[in-house]
């Protein structure tokens, strides 16, 4: 059992990184805005849906997938301005509805568009690295790889921008982000159109290994939700490494416990994660006055 | 330089301010006194941009700015150092001061090395987390990053709160001078001795209203009547 360790653990890393990366999106739209995006998982799937179009057509497996990100960061922006800037004023509860709603009409349109049956992409990195220790698949490698890249280049963008800059502002201190002059619309679309990005791309990655159909995207934002909770909501180390636990410790309970454990374990984790530390690892306990 | 002009202002079916009007004159730094819950910093946000005005202008310059956005208002400098400092707690001194010259772009060398040699303490702590300083410390910060955004007129809203008295003094020190480089004064605030060091012309602001005004020291100085509205 043992020696299947260093598989299990490469196996959960590439899982994990899937998570990381659905997570990124939602923990940055919530962590700078406040906004619970649910509508997440849909980009997600949207994503997959257009760089299945996209390779349909006879394009790149590549151009199409960075054709729909693209897409999708557009749509992302929209989904804000239809779903939540009306609701401004309004309390947590009513951006949830308002974001459930949204979830349920982008899955409606892809339904009336594609149907319900999945469709599935070619492989564009089709084979197997073989180490001594573990073997993964160059689809997995290529998740992980993405997953680092969109990590190193939102850190940039966040840090090393003056786009970054009014998007930490803003993330501190909403109030006092508006005295020094930043424009609240522009930060709200940079935040969308980057947390859109990440949800597009783990869609159309993860639709060349998997099938691609209309409500493919609530399961990854339940999970996504799981790995905010573990990482501390609103950070993005935290939703990098609540990923990666959680992709670990969902194979490594499937590997050495059940299968028809997994997604359980992700909720158990979840519960306990909550009982013993809430504000999560890497978030901050508040105290509401 | 500032001239309201008859404002209300409010929250839902709370009206905060009522047919408020005060002129404002760059060359005689000016205080508004009232008590908590007077509307002290309803006035401030709406003069930023933050709350609308239900009636009423709002006169900047001679240029209605009533129906400006908070953005364009910091633009054409008129900027304010809120209530608790609110710098950027996770963020390093310096980062705090170049998000003060936002709207203007990356700050010059020379921009920064005049907020720091007003303030020495924000050189010495450039690369520390704004958080992690003391409240007069903070306060500093505050009136630094406002300097970065150029005002014309620099909105202080009680920026005595929760500070020694010490502090205190720093503060209306740092505001005098600012004042002495032409930038228009609006100090609001509950603490006399501040508003005495700092302001040539005052307003008393009562539930909504502005009830009296006149010369700072007139007012401020052994006015039974003007002590007793402030409740000390």
């Amino acid at each position: 059992m043992l020696e299947l360790l260093p598989q299990q653990l490469a196996n959960g890393l590439a899982l994990g990184s899937t998570y990381a990366l659905v997570a990124m999106g939602l923990t940055l739209i919530f962590g700078v805005l406040l906004i619970p995006n649910f509508a997440h998982g849909e980009l997600y799937m949207l994503g997959g849906f257009l760089t299945y179009a996209g390779v349909t057509a006879g394009l790149d497996f590549w151009l199409a997938a960075v054709l729909a990100t693209v897409l999708v960061m557009g749509l992302g922006v929209l989904v804000d301005r239809i779903t939540f800037k009306p609701l401004e004023q309004a309390s947590g509860l009513s951006l949830m509805i308002s974001a459930l709603a949204m979830s349920i009409v982008l899955q409606q349109i892809a339904t009336i568009t594609w149907g319900t049956e999945p469709r599935t992409i070619p492989n564009p990195v089709p084979g197997i690295l073989r180490t001594p220790f573990a073997s993964l698949t160059y689809h997995k490698l290529l998740i992980i790889a993405v997953m680092v890249l969109g990590a190193v280049g939102l850190w940039a963008i966040l840090n090393r921008t003056r786009l970054g800059l009014s998007i930490r502002a803003v993330s501190q201190n909403r109030d006092a982000a508006l005295l020094m002059g930043i424009e609240m619309w522009k930060v709200r679309a940079a935040t969308f159109a980057i947390g859109a990005a990440f949800g597009a791309l783990a869609g159309a990655l993860l639709g060349a290994a998997f099938p691609i159909y209309p409500t493919m995207g609530v399961i990854p934002v339940l999970k996504a939700l799981v790995v905010l909770v573990l990482g501390g909501i609103g950070s993005i180390p935290g939703a990098i490494l609540g990923g990666l636990l959680l992709g670990v410790a969902e194979v490594l309970i499937a590997g050495y416990i059940s299968s028809e454990l997994q997604d359980i374990g992700a909720f158990v984790i979840l519960v306990a994660m909550l009982l013993v530390r809430p504000q999560g690892l890497f978030g901050r306990a508040q105290i509401e006055r | 330089m500032l001239e309201i002009r008859d404002i209300d202002v409010g929250y839902g079916g709370l009206r905060v301010l009522q047919e408020f009007s005060i002129r404002i004159a760059r060359e005689r730094p000016a205080a508004v006194l009232g008590t908590n819950g007077a509307g002290k910093t309803t006035l401030c946000r709406t003069l930023s941009g933050l709350l609308p005005v239900r009636r009423g202008q709002i006169l900047f310059d001679g240029e209605d700015v009533t129906a400006l956005g908070s953005a364009e208002r910091v633009r054409r400098g008129i900027v304010q150092v809120p209530e608790g400092r609110q710098v950027f707690p996770e963020m390093s001194v310096l980062d705090n001061l170049r998000l003060g010259a936002f709207v203007h772009g990356e700050p010059s060398r020379e921009e920064i090395a005049e907020v720091h040699a007003l303030f020495p303490i924000l050189a010495e702590r450039s690369r520390q987390n704004a958080g992690l300083l003391s409240g007069g410390e903070q306060q500093m910060l505050a009136l630094g990053r406002a300097l970065m955004t150029r005002p014309r007129l620099l909105i202080l809203d009680e920026p005595s709160q929760g500070l020694a008295p010490k502090a205190v003094d720093q503060v209306g020190e740092a505001v005098r001078r600012i004042a002495a480089r032409g930038v228009a004064i609006l100090l609001v605030e509950q603490n006399l001795a501040l508003a005495e060091m700092v302001a040539e012309h005052a307003f008393i602001l009562e539930t909504g209203r502005c009830v009296r005004d006149g010369p700072a020291a007139e007012l401020l100085s052994g006015d039974a009547l003007a002590k007793s509205y402030l409740g000390i």
